[in-house]
């Protein structure tokens, strides 16, 4: 037989399977939406600490300060130089006259601190390097790339590198994200198998409404691929179409709880992010449902088909 | 064709089993099983399907030892032998038509074939005009005879029939007979299990009565008492 005419014919019935077992594929399909906005759930919360954590990184940064007296050329040339370190975002130059400006709108209520300006009657600040890493994790080789420079290693040229003031906070930052990341991924574990354990054995309930079809076929010469087939269809429709009413909730859902999240996690709310990534997330949960929902009726099925 | 060689077959906390079996049945032959319930027609329907294991012996189909089949080669196997179950065992979520050619599509027949020759095996049961209608619609009668459409269809090598005339009134008997009769006449070997006396002398066949287990007569052209 040819393959085209038996995938269409196990395809058929697997559908026809699901349109007159309406109630049985009414409540499978209502448990595999419960397991799938649970797994959704947790891509949501995923994105959310994504967002907030990176903004905390993004706060991080190191600034290399150089003596008022180095040219500004050698400065520019480093700047260049750190620019090709890979883990490197960006790199920014602020020359004396920048951080003396942003000195005095810093402490433009500090008398003391205009007096003494006055005083001296010269900019005795220096110019600086802010460098910014994609991660707070990186920042250590990245010091110890900046640091190999002979330009750094001159200790005519830099007065000061601020990370080693900042790295207890950037470590603290680095144990929590690092917490963060295991913890959501635990949680991520946890909860597909949870869901596909739920979805396990709501196929099973629904494939043991079957097992009397399921003994005739076998009886009368039908070959599993006959047997197991339709259920696997019908496994893998139960999972779309779970799919289709997650999102479906996950349009309401992110609505009410848009501006919590926005507050939540710092500026991200999950309607937006729903809106902007609909297609995206439309393509796994869908995927997940399929998967799970021929998983599942796979492996419910197989015990009736063993002699 | 059909060899079962010193078969017995024995289950845990059950009385129904049979012992030491010899029984050969040629190809085209017309065999009646017969014995009061629980004699152990069923049983040996059973095991010449491969749905039982014996205790002891060996079934033989065409040379081949049935319980050695591999898990994979049982469906094909299956396919060659029609059977019309005691309780039909008919596909409750399938309709009349469907449940016929659901055997025809899992031998792999084209739908052409199927669209040819479902209505013929419904209209040779007289149940062309329930084509639309699912097995609980039917009658007993009925559906018995939707079970003998579905075991014919693909023209077996064997056909079993288990108490086909159980629920049926004598003129329904008569016309599952007929069928039968018509089918063998074709060349497909029947085995017929019944308790009923009235066909068994009418068929006037093989008989092989079978009581607690054990086959106590094997006449060539019997009759239900001799």
């Amino acid at each position: 037989m040819s393959l085209r005419l038996d995938i269409q014919r196990i395809i058929k019935e697997g559908l026809i399977k699901f349109w007159r077992n309406k109630l049985i594929s009414f409540s499978t399909t209502l448990v595999m939406t419960i397991a799938l906005l649970m797994l959704s759930s947790l891509m949501f919360l995923n994105a959310g600490l994504s967002v907030a954590m990176s903004q905390l990184e993004d706060r991080v940064d190191v600034n290399i300060y150089f003596f008022p007296d180095v040219p500004e050329s050698e400065i520019l040339t480093l700047q260049d130089r750190i620019g090709t370190i890979p883990e490197v975002r960006d790199v920014q130059y602020i020359s004396r006259e920048e951080a003396f400006v942003q000195f005095q709108e810093r402490h433009q209520n500090d008398e003391l601190i205009n007096r003494s300006l006055e005083e001296l009657g010269d900019n005795p600040l220096g110019a600086s390097l802010n460098v910014r890493a994609f991660r707070s994790s990186q920042y250590e080789s990245v010091v110890n790339a900046i640091e190999s420079e002979p330009a750094v290693s001159n200790s005519d040229f830099v007065e000061r590198i601020n990370y080693y003031d900042n790295k207890t906070a950037i470590d603290r930052l680095n144990e929590f994200n690092n917490v963060v990341r295991a913890v959501t991924v635990g949680a991520t574990i946890f909860f597909v198998i949870i869901a596909l354990l739920v979805i396990l054995s709501t196929m099973r309930i629904a494939i043991f409404a079957s097992k009397k079809e399921i003994r005739i076929k076998r009886l009368v010469g039908a070959e599993h691929r006959y047997t197991r087939g339709p259920f696997v269809v019908m496994g893998a429709f139960y999972g779309f179409l779970a799919a289709i009413f997650t999102m479906v909730t996950l349009y309401f859902a992110t609505g009410w709880v848009a501006d919590f999240t926005r507050t939540f996690f710092g500026g991200m709310d999950f309607k937006t992010y729903f809106t902007q990534n609909i297609f995206y997330i439309f393509i796994i949960v869908a995927a997940v449902g399929v998967i799970l929902g021929v998983i599942s009726s796979y492996l419910a099925i197989r015990r009736y088909l063993r002699t | 064709m059909i060899i079962f060689n010193s078969v017995s077959k024995s289950y845990k906390n059950k009385d129904i089993s049979v012992h030491d079996i010899e029984l050969s049945i040629n190809k085209g032959e017309f065999v009646t099983f017969i014995g009061p319930s629980g004699a152990g027609k069923t049983t040996l329907i059973r095991l010449l399907l491969a749905e039982e294991k014996p205790t002891s012996g060996t079934v033989t189909f065409d040379g081949v030892n049935v319980h050695n089949l591999r898990r994979k080669d049982i469906p094909k196997y299956r396919q060659r032998i029609g059977v019309v179950f005691q309780d039909y065992k008919l596909l409750e979520d399938k309709t009349v038509y469907e449940n016929v050619a659901f055997a025809m599509e899992m031998i792999g027949k084209s739908d052409a074939d199927i669209k040819a020759d479902v209505p013929y095996a419904l209209d040779l049961v007289g149940l062309d005009h329930k084509g639309f209608s699912f097995p609980h619609q039917l009658s007993g009668g009925e559906q018995q005879r939707l079970a003998i459409a579905r075991a014919i269809i693909n023209q077996p090598d064997v056909l079993i029939a288990d108490e086909p005339t159980g629920s049926l009134d004598p003129e329904g008997s008569r016309g599952v007979l007929r069928i039968l009769e018509k089918i063998n006449e074709l060349g497909t070997t029947i085995i017929l299990a019944t308790h009923d006396r009235d066909v068994v002398d009418e068929l006037h066949r093989r008989v092989v009565r079978i009581e607690e287990g054990r086959i106590i007569r094997d006449s060539k052209k019997g009759k239900y008492h001799e």
